[in-house]
């Protein structure tokens, strides 16, 4: 469990976090968090996001694409 | 960490707090509103109010979901738990909420088969991988969590998944504020906005609150320095009589949000005529239900429920806290009936509640009802 998710409560928007996209297969891609973890996510709902972009993932689902490089895992 | 450091320096935050002290009025008090959950634990874990002059009250929002859950909806779900053969899903931040029987983990101490998950893609999994077996996901959150739902429930669709059912309890932010702004007893003069939820709503469905009530709203990030300048931007539009949508969090927020994630709320979802809040009451057009293209998924209308709904203990306070009208250790149990290990309010359950917040980090002495 990394700080973000140590302060904050799953359902509450907060605990979204950012991470940046090394791979995409189809509607799923892989990507790595602020603290160097590796996660699948979801990302139907960014569909211009690419490799290298960092997106804003709640819940296993990336709901934003940000708008600068904000991380550097 | 980069970015994150950047945001905690402490001479920044010193410096804005300077800054604020001299933007403020000595001869007037300022009520601001944080709406996030995010926003007012981090005030806490921060002591940001101790560097705010005495005459700015920061007031601790209804932007935690489960804290603005009505035992009864609880009620609803843990019935639905209770149902032969049934899986229960949910985030395990809902696994301590009380209903009137008891929580999800003492529902699943009696037997219920209660799963913790990440993600309602992992409930969707679960359903797949129990093709005999209803598999329930409790559904909550506001515009940034009803998203990760729609995706689940279109990927459900497209896939032909028969056994998997969504409890809707999703939320919207704006109809909330707009009935704070329209109670009478209430008085705020100012809002920070969130940041996550304009990550898809983005910034102008806010306008409202400073066209049409003349309260400036700054979107703001979670980190101490976001929070701070936040305030000082308020200040400046306060001191300069105007009111509009700013936009502080602008490194990571698009000013307008995520339009493909709007197209998925709008697809899966439906506004519902009304909804009860906890504390606040019922707020038109202020929570989702699941459209009837979807209704397959829709629990509600899929499983039947027989329990009894209950009413919100009257002993605990949670509804004036989350008005602003009382601090959380104002209320009668705080600290001593009710704590984050025994809670009898859902404020104290959610590390974004109010009352847990203050409680994890402002040195509460226990049993103490001074």
């Amino acid at each position: 469990m990394n700080d973000q998710q140590a302060r904050s409560c799953s359902v509450c928007a907060d605990a979204a976090e950012h991470a940046v996209i090394e791979s995409i297969a189809g509607s799923d891609a892989r990507a790595v968090t602020a603290t160097g973890e590796t996660v699948t996510i979801a990302i139907d709902l960014v569909p211009d996001a690419g490799v290298g972009d960092t997106v804003l993932v709640q819940q296993g689902v990336a709901i934003g694409r940000v708008p600068r490089r904000e991380i550097q895992p | 960490m980069k970015y994150v450091d950047e945001f905690r320096d402490a001479r920044t935050i010193r410096r804005l707090a300077d800054e604020i002290a001299g933007l403020v009025d000595p001869g007037r008090t300022y009520r601001i509103m944080e709406i996030c959950g995010g926003h007012t634990h981090s005030i806490f874990r921060f002591g940001l109010s101790q560097l705010l002059p005495d005459n700015i009250d920061l007031i601790h929002g209804p932007g935690c979901p489960v804290c603005v859950l009505p035992m009864g909806r609880m009620d609803v779900g843990l019935a639905m738990a209770e149902q032969d053969g049934l899986i229960f899903t949910a985030f395990g931040d809902m696994m301590r909420v009380p209903g009137s029987t008891g929580s999800p983990l003492e529902s699943k101490a009696r037997g219920a088969d209660i799963r913790m998950v990440y993600s309602p893609l992992d409930a969707l999994k679960i359903a797949q991988e129990n093709p005999e077996r209803p598999v329930m996901f409790f559904a909550i959150g506001f515009e940034t969590t009803a998203p990760s739902t729609a995706v689940t429930i279109m990927r459900a669709k497209a896939a032909g998944v028969g056994n998997f059912f969504v409890f809707c309890n999703h939320i919207l932010v704006n109809p909330a504020i707009r009935a704070l702004l329209d109670m009478d007893d209430m008085r705020l003069d100012a809002f920070i906005g969130p940041g996550h939820v304009s990550t898809v709503i983005g910034c102008e469905p806010y306008r409202f609150i400073a066209e049409d009530y003349g309260r400036p709203i700054v979107v703001s990030g979670f980190e101490p320095v976001d929070i701070m300048q936040s305030i000082a931007m308020i200040l400046r539009q306060m001191k300069d009589g105007t009111a509009k949508v700013e936009n502080q969090y602008s490194r990571a927020l698009p000013w307008e949000g995520n339009p493909a994630a709007r197209a998925a709320l709008d697809l899966v979802f439906e506004t519902r005529d009304s909804f009860e809040w906890r504390g606040l009451g019922r707020i038109p057009h202020s929570a989702y239900a699941i459209r009837e293209e979807f209704a397959e998924f829709d629990a509600e209308k899929q499983i039947g429920v027989h329990g009894q709904t209950f009413p919100d203990p009257v002993e605990a306070q949670c509804g004036d806290v989350l008005k602003g009208a009382i601090k959380p250790r104002d209320c009668r149990l705080f600290g001593n009936a009710c704590t984050p290990e025994t809670p009898v309010g859902a404020l104290m359950v959610s590390s974004e509640g109010a009352c847990a917040a203050q409680y994890k980090y402002a040195d509460v002495t226990i049993g103490s009802t001074d």
